[in-house]
């Protein structure tokens, strides 16, 4: 309630939608791939903080975890297998393109010409089902996350949906790129792949033990442990702050990521087999899908925690969106490996004909 | 149905039939990872079996209760309707889930001497899996009563769709090219769908469809919901393939494995064609000033383009499996020009044809699959003499691209049939014309094969005749079932017919503009 | 009888002001340096400025503005993370530039005498 006309927040979103609009129009008309991920990452950074700004702050873990982290680190991955330039984009289909988008965006404007007011309390939005959220989840889901509540139980069945989708997403990349369940000899390590421009012989020669990695290596060990402590802490604080099966599935990946651009894929193979990975992108989805079948079984309907404790039903919601969130996770965890491994063991079939 | 009643009556079973509308869509999700942890090809594909028997068991129970008069409500999780999501079985979608169930009962059946061919070993029993994920998609659409919910699923059985699809680079790697593309445009068709259902969600704050409508009907006509409905409309569109934005269609079919252009060609754009109509009329007011313009002025000239231009472009097509693609588009064409027209009759003839194309050319797309198993065949010139080299397979192929064609004693006769009168009560002269020059074309495109097939002489390598690969019986029987079920409904259409008559009704609530 | 507990409040503010300002002005100078700099290797070493010394001064200065509460807490965790892993980064980039074989531009600077210098020269 400031007097001024316009607030400082106000003044930020603008800077941010600023810096957005230029971030795009570089992606648009970059033609180097590398600049282009890195761009992305950008980007999605951006977009996180702009969801901090609006107070969607889970909106904007998610963004911040999926799309500038683990997004970046898997196209860096897929771009490896292609070149680093784009061909040209031909002028009538980039003239195309521009028109549809301007058509698009048009009709965004000229909807916004009768939309609710950014914040008014009492557009649809804000005072009908929305509303009716905030009145119910304390006293029936009984925790103060409404987000939790709603993502994983008014709204669950679409959770358990999106969750199949991260799965489906999985076993596309399983089917066309394989995962190297057959297992091979050693793959190079991600600092040698950097410098695969230089000397390629002698790199794949040298264990990536070689001191040149030493700094890495220790800092590394260090990291590790406390990743995967936080990946924990993000799938259990979800009920209570932002967080979740989601974000922690995404984070847990990252770190045997980290892991195996370091020590390589050989030993990360070893530590978590290609096998292991495909169980566990299919178990995630069964234990969300189990938990609905346990319910079904105690008499409920499809997903009702409720009746997973006779005595207290919150208690029962309480149960049903850990069990729910745990199946998020491994399948959010293994699927991102899995699309990991799948771009690894392409590189170095790659390496062995071409490179 | 002693067996089905049999089953109805251990008693365990008997406690889940409340459950079928959600377990109809539970079961083949679930069992889809199973599938993948399985690992075995021959025992992924008997549990696939197994379980898309199920869902079809399960779907005939929703398609019978509904044919008594009752709707099915299912609230996922117990939360009631504007809270949580909610499952809605109506005589519209008894009729897809039904179709959409049964097609992937018999394309499984008819798969597996297929994908054995066709995917590395190592590689099919994540198929398999992929395949059931991608029926529970579909029916999960095709049940759901939820805006949001219908994105999601859409998304389910998109994305399996394109991995399934892609699964053609074993034969010819332009199957990676034709699911990228198809990925492509899918991926910006499911964000204006999503756009649109946020847009609706911003004028109404709910997500829940009948609520969305209860709401609509009460505000005016904002630009907000005219915005909604163009996102939506051009977002379903690109899924159904809507004429303009149909490019990625023809080469999916062609490069997908036998079984999913079996599959998709009789399954999915019907399920998206289902979506556009539960939108259209149960979701926005049809009867509106601008619904009304945007199908006089833009869905119907579209669906007759397409019925003329698509069945030229079929005409010409060297390649069988296109040729069957842009066929698919043209008969889209003959949907949506019965939606367009806004009347109750119009409706239900676009909702038969929906049906009856769904078995033509899935018994079409598996006798070419057949044809491609036994003689390598491609091209519509590598089909001659088949008449004499693969007599069974040949006869399917006829019987069911008759009934494309809407030659009387098929199907497709009488959804054509009562396009027609649709199109006469309503006026539209010209719609008749297009109706007409589309089956003379339709009667070109194929007759070309059938020429091919009984008129010329079958390939020779001098005195010895050419080696065929004879057809598996389990594929030949659920093309025979196919082909059974294209004569069957022209002359007892009752059960299709009566669905999509009350369907009709219902959406546009008796009284037509 | 002076009341200290709003003059402590006004030097905290203040403190953290200062902190936080300064922060940015090396964040500032650190970009600058990033756009200016010759070379890939002094690049970097201004790029470390931003990462390390600029970042510290900032959260420190977020955390004198938080007082003892768990957000300070989380704040000292942010700030340990970076300080492990900034210099880190730092590190491999450069230890990957060099392995790729890029060469630092070495040698001294020989600036040309003013009196040789025509101002039209400099302009162009």
């Amino acid at each position: 309630m400031s007097d001024l006309p316009i607030d400082i927040f106000t003044i930020i979103d603008l800077i941010i939608m600023s810096m957005l609009l230029v971030v795009g129009i570089a992606l648009v008309r970059l033609n180097n791939l590398f600049a282009v991920v890195m761009l992305y990452g950008v980007y999605s950074l951006l977009a996180a903080i702009w969801f901090v700004s609006l107070d969607a702050v889970d909106v904007a873990f998610t963004e911040a975890a999926v799309g500038a982290g683990i997004s970046t680190v898997l196209m860096l991955g897929a771009m490896l297998l292609t070149s680093r330039e784009a061909d040209p984009t031909p002028v009538l289909r980039r003239w195309t393109s521009f028109l549809i988008v301007a058509a698009t965006g048009a009709a965004l404007f000229y909807a916004t010409l009768d939309m609710p007011s950014f914040g008014d309390a009492a557009s649809p939005a804000n005072s009908y089902v929305g509303l009716q959220y905030m009145h119910h989840t304390i006293s029936e889901i009984g925790m103060p996350n409404v987000v939790t509540a709603v993502l994983a139980s008014y709204r669950g069945y679409d959770t358990f949906g999106e969750t199949v989708v991260v799965l489906t997403a999985g076993l596309g990349v399983m089917l066309i790129l394989g995962i190297g369940v057959s297992g091979g000899q050693a793959a190079p390590s991600a600092p040698e792949v950097q410098s695969k421009t230089a000397k390629k012989s002698k790199d794949v020669s040298v264990k990536s033990t070689e001191n040149h990695h030493i700094v890495l290596q220790v800092i590394a060990k260090m990291l590790i442990p406390i990743i995967v402590l936080y990946a924990l802490y993000v799938q259990f604080h979800g009920d209570f702050g932002p967080g979740g099966g989601f974000q922690a599935g995404v984070i847990l990946a990252s770190a045997v990521i980290l892991y195996s651009l370091i020590f390589g894929m050989e030993e990360t193979r070893r530590a978590i087999p290609p096998r292991f990975v495909q169980i566990g992108t299919a178990l995630g989805v069964l234990i969300y899908g189990g938990t609905g079948i346990v319910t079904l079984a105690l008499g409920g309907k499809f997903l009702d925690y409720n009746v997973l404790n006779a005595h207290d039903p919150v208690h029962g919601q309480h149960l049903g969106i850990m069990f729910v969130e745990i199946g998020v996770l491994v399948t959010v965890a293994s699927v991102m490996l899995a699309i990991y491994y799948g771009f690894a063991a392409r590189y170095r079939e790659l390496k062995d004909q071409d490179w | 149905m002693s067996l089905m009643s049999a089953i109805s009556s251990i008693s365990g079973l008997r406690d889940l039939l409340p459950h079928a509308a959600a377990l109809v869509v539970v079961i083949p999700l679930l069992a889809g990872p199973i599938a993948v942890i399985l690992a075995k090809a021959r025992l992924a594909w008997l549990w696939s079996v197994l379980v898309a028997a199920a869902a079809f068991g399960l779907s005939l129970v929703l398609l019978g209760t509904v044919l008594g008069g009752e709707t099915i409500t299912y609230e996922m999780g117990n939360w009631p309707a504007p809270l949580g999501i909610i499952y809605y079985v109506d005589s519209l979608n008894a009729l897809v889930i039904s179709l959409v169930s049964g097609m992937a009962l018999l394309a499984l059946l008819y798969g597996w001497p297929m994908v054995e061919r066709e995917i590395e070993p190592k590689k099919q029993a994540m198929f398999f899996g992929t395949f059931l994920i991608c029926l529970a998609g579909l029916i999960g659409v095709a049940i759901t009563g939820d805006a949001f919910n219908v994105f999601v699923f859409l998304e389910v059985s998109s994305i399996s769709t394109y991995v399934l699809v892609a699964m053609g680079a074993g034969q010819n790697r332009q199957a990676l090219t034709a699911s990228f593309n198809y990925l492509i445009l899918g991926t910006i068709g499911a964000t204006f769908f999503v756009i649109g259902v946020g847009l609706l969600y911003m004028a109404t704050g709910t997500l829940n469809m009948a609520d969305i409508s209860r709401l609509l009907a009460d505000g005016d006509n904002d630009r907000v919901v005219r915005a909604a409905f163009s996102f939506i409309v051009i977002g379903l569109g690109l899924k159904t393939a809507m004429f303009p934005l149909h490019t990625w269609l023809p080469n999916a079919y062609a490069f997908s494995p036998s079984m999913i252009g079996v599959f998709l060609a009789s399954t999915a754009t019907k399920v998206a064609f289902y979506t556009l109509i539960r939108f259209l009329f149960s979701v926005f007011h049809a009867g509106a000033p601008f619904e009304t313009a945007m199908f006089d002025y833009v869905l119907a000239p579209m669906a007759i383009t397409a019925m003329i231009v698509c069945s030229v472009q079929a005409s010409f097509q060297p390649d069988v499996r296109r040729l069957l693609a842009y066929s698919s588009v043209a008969q889209l064409g003959y949907m949506l020009l019965g939606l367009s027209m806004g009347t109750v009759a119009g409706l239900s003839a676009g909702l038969l044809h929906m049906f009856n194309h769904a078995l033509m050319k899935g018994a079409l797309f598996m006798a070419v699959g057949l044809a491609t198993l036994g003689l390598g065949v491609i091209q519509v010139s590598e089909m001659r003499g088949m008449g004499k080299t693969m007599p069974l397979t040949a006869a399917g192929l006829s019987i069911a691209g008759l009934s494309l064609m809407g030659v009387p004693l098929t199907a497709g006769f009488v959804s054509k049939y009562y396009l027609v009168i649709a199109a006469l009560e309503r006026g539209w002269w010209w719609a008749v014309a297009a109706i007409v020059v589309s089956s003379v074309l339709a009667i070109f495109y194929i007759g070309r094969m059938i020429e091919a097939m009984y008129l010329q002489k079958p390939p020779s390598h001098g005195d010895d005749p050419v080696i065929v690969v004879r057809s598996p019986i389990l594929a030949i029987v659920p093309l025979y079932i196919l082909v059974a079920a294209n004569i069957w409904f022209f002359f007892d259409p009752s059960v299709p017919k009566g669905l999509a008559d009350s369907a009709a009704t219902l959406l546009l609530g008796g009284g037509a503009p | 009888m002076i009341e200290w507990a709003p003059i402590l409040e006004v030097l905290r503010h203040g403190t953290a002001g200062a902190f936080m300002l300064v922060g940015a002005l090396f964040m500032l100078i650190g970009s600058s340096g990033v756009l200016r700099l010759p070379d890939f290797y002094t690049r970097i070493h201004a790029a470390g400025i931003t990462d390390t010394l600029a970042t510290v001064l900032l959260l420190a200065g977020m955390m004198i503005e938080a007082g003892f509460t768990q957000t300070s807490a989380k704040l000292a965790l942010v700030g340990i993370f970076l300080f492990l892993t900034s210099p880190t980064a730092t590190h491999a980039v450069a230890n990957a530039a060099h392995k790729a074989g890029l060469k630092p531009r070495l040698g001294t600077v020989e600036p040309p005498h003013p009196r040789d210098v025509d101002l039209n020269e400099e302009k162009s």
